[in-house]
């Protein structure tokens, strides 16, 4: 059937089929369905696998992915061509060639660009699967990448399809760049009437005995003067990059409860334009 | 009636060595646990990994698997000859002190401080504490969880660390909390300790030293500590066979029971010494991380009654000639053990390394320390416990008081939890 299928391909751009066997264009596509099949399952279950192996190794595996799924595939690609010119003679293999590329690059331009965008992503290590990411306002854990484009998921769970020649024109800030760490800040804003040195203390305790705290990594706590009060901003690293908002939380929660101990009282009125 | 010479010389040799001791004291930078046989890290590895992928949930219930070792377990008594259980508080009272020659020839007011670390599952913690009742010291009580959380320092304030004594401080563990209350009465010791520099020994539990050590600096002030020295195979075996020898009317020979090699060194001075030709030692310091009380525990549950049906046509071959009564131990690879690999998440380590980090905590405490509902920790709590990874001690709550029972690890669950935090990437200790 699929042989009859390349017979009329062939007719209708006017090639001679009776010189052209047919077998080889047979292979080349079972290769990139078998190629297209074998990247899909990678994509959809080896982050399924990465997510119970320790953290380091779950970290490197994620890391690794998009790098390993790009060369398997740009090797599949180099094997179809080697099928190709060893198969055919140059003037039909330019025929076939050059019929097959003009009627597909019209109608998948938008698809190309987005592949080579993420092949640039992915050579310049723009984000990997697993790192923490902002586009365009959106913010959320890489959970795939794709030919096109990439999957990130929001701490609301919503998923989002990034295609990758987002590249080209918007910023794309990574929290950590295929590191098992990345950095998160609690926000605090207290009024004026208190001692700084003791509420920084307070924080730094927070930060330092919350469980999700990674100790093996700096707990900081600064602070900006402002018109209604001190912003004190606590930094810290989870153990475990999917506990990010949690251990917002729990530091937000302890660190309110700590400060309210030492008679450090929430700054009553914030301005809104001036929240940082 | 003379013995041969080699007889001879393995007879002084053993004599020799039964005569050192066990016990001694270590820096802790100089402490590595036990490695075990090649094949048996590979094989380890590969069941850890497929475990993983397959996700399977906490390796066996503790119930069941006690029930199941229950029946194939030697009677009590045969036990208690085999591997009776050691009295932790007096086991070589002065080991933990022989190596402190230098701090306890020195005058009192110049001693200073010397450190001890000790792991979750005890070596030290019981034994100095007697063996320093009996010299007199002045034995430093930890405060109550609830005076470290408000921060009362009436505790500090009535320590008299400048009273020219000496002191025992036994668990330096519980004289703090992870909590951001909880260090407060902590950094007003040490600077109590560094201002009137007492003669003072501290014991302090491995993971609460590594994580002072991370968070207060803390062994800039208290020194470099000292360790119990891991119990390798060779010790493994000496301190084993002796217990046997002392507690068993008969002699005892101790094969396994697949090979039939022997996994003890015989005794018996009168006889040519058969030298333990089996890896389960190794296995055993191995996986106990040279800790000898996580080893007896284990120990006692790889032996195996006598049935014949349970042992190897060679290993029966080879116990033939047996002089003494033959105890079979199960192969190390079919000790059932708990194991967390695959089966438990990011929260459970979270109660793990709590418990870990202050030796033990009641159901109370640990609800302040960690971010979840009581419910879900208490769940957690019972979940582990089942699978043989914590242990519950102390007296039941009562309606007005609540849950006082105290938390802690159980001894053949440590080494599984060990490895799930390593892996899992929490604050670990150096032991």
């Amino acid at each position: 059937m699929i042989d009859n299928f390349f017979q009329h391909l062939l007719n209708d751009f006017n090639i001679d089929v009776g010189t052209i066997d047919v077998r080889p264009l047979v292979l080349i596509l079972l290769l990139l369905i078998a190629g297209w099949l074998i990247t899909n399952l990678a994509q959809r279950y080896l982050p399924r696998i990465a997510d119970r192996l320790p953290a380091r190794t779950r970290s490197r595996l994620l890391s690794a992915l998009p790098g390993v799924s790009v060369i398997f595939n740009v090797a599949l690609v180099l094997a179809s061509l080697v099928i190709l010119i060893a198969s055919y003679k140059t003037s039909s293999l330019f025929s076939l060639v050059g019929a097959a590329g003009l009627g597909i690059g019209f109608a998948i331009n938008p698809l190309v660009t987005g592949i080579v965008a993420g092949v640039v992503a992915i050579y310049e290590q723009a984000y990997r699967t697993g790192d923490w990411v902002t586009v365009d306002g959106d913010y959320g854990v890489v959970k795939s990448i794709g030919l096109r484009s990439f999957k990130i998921v929001t701490p609301d769970d919503t998923e989002i399809t990034v295609p990758h020649n987002r590249l080209w024109t918007h910023n794309i800030a990574n929290a950590n760049s295929g590191n098992p760490d990345h950095m998160v800040v609690a926000d605090f804003y207290v009024a004026p009437d208190h001692s700084a040195a003791h509420a920084r203390q307070t924080l730094w305790d927070v930060g330092i005995t919350s469980p999700y705290t990674q100790l093996t990594k700096p707990v900081i706590v600064v602070l900006h003067e402002k018109p209604w009060g001190t912003h004190y901003r606590l930094k810290a690293y989870p153990m475990d990059g999917r506990d990010e908002f949690q251990f917002i939380s729990d530091m937000t929660v302890r660190g309110r409860a700590a400060l309210n101990r030492i008679g450090a009282q929430p700054a009553s009125v914030l301005p809104v334009a001036d929240t940082q | 009636m003379s013995q041969p010479r080699g007889q001879n010389e393995s007879s002084s040799r053993q004599e020799s060595a039964e005569s050192a001791p066990l016990w001694s004291l270590i820096p802790l930078a100089d402490f590595k646990a036990p490695s075990g046989a090649a094949p048996e890290v590979v094989r380890s590895g590969l069941h850890d990994l497929w475990r993983r992928l397959r996700g399977d949930g906490l390796h066996m219930d503790g119930e069941q698997a006690e029930a199941q070792a229950e029946m194939e377990r030697p009677s009590t008594q045969l036990l208690d000859w085999a591997a009776p259980e050691p009295d932790w508080a007096t086991e070589d009272p002065t080991g933990p002190v022989r190596d402190l020659g230098g701090w306890l020839e020195q005058e009192t007011p110049s001693a200073g401080v010397q450190t001890l670390v000790d792991t979750p599952i005890p070596l030290l913690h019981d034994r100095l504490t007697h063996w320093a009742d009996q010299q007199g010291y002045a034995i430093i009580q930890p405060p109550p969880p609830e005076t470290i959380l408000n921060t009362d320092r009436g505790w500090i304030d009535g320590l008299p660390l400048d009273s020219g004594q000496r002191f025992l401080l036994p668990c330096l563990e519980r004289c703090f909390l992870r909590h951001h209350n909880g260090l407060d009465l902590l950094r007003r010791l040490i600077e109590r300790i560094d201002r009137f520099r007492p003669a003072l020994l501290v014991v302090c539990n491995s993971w609460a030293w590594r994580y002072l050590c991370q968070v207060e600096k803390i062994d800039d002030v208290l020194g470099a500590p000292l360790v119990s020295a891991p119990f390798g195979d060779d010790l493994l075996n000496r301190w084993l066979s002796r217990s046997a020898h002392k507690a068993s009317p008969v002699e005892l020979v101790f094969r396994e029971a697949s090979s039939g090699k022997a996994v003890l060194d015989t005794i018996d001075l009168e006889r040519t010494v058969e030298s333990n030709s089996s890896t389960f030692l190794k296995n055993l310091a191995a996986r106990s991380r040279g800790n000898p009380r996580v080893a007896w525990e284990i120990w006692r549950r790889s032996l195996l009654t006598t049935k014949d049906s349970t042992v190897g046509k060679d290993a029966q071959d080879a116990a033939k000639n047996d002089e003494g009564f033959t105890l079979w131990v199960r192969p190390w690879d079919q000790v059932q053990l708990p194991d967390l690999t695959g089966g438990a998440n990011h929260a459970d380590g979270m109660v793990l390394q709590s418990i870990l980090l202050h030796g033990q905590l009641s159901q109370g405490i640990l609800a302040e320390l960690l971010p979840f509902a009581p419910s879900q920790t208490l769940s957690t709590l019972h979940r582990l416990r089942s699978g043989g990874f914590l242990q519950r001690d102390g007296t039941q709550g009562d309606e007005t008081r609540g849950d006082e029972s105290m938390w802690k690890p159980a001894p053949t669950g440590y080494p599984a939890i060990h490895r799930f935090l390593t892996n899992e990437g929490f604050l670990v200790d150096q032991l």
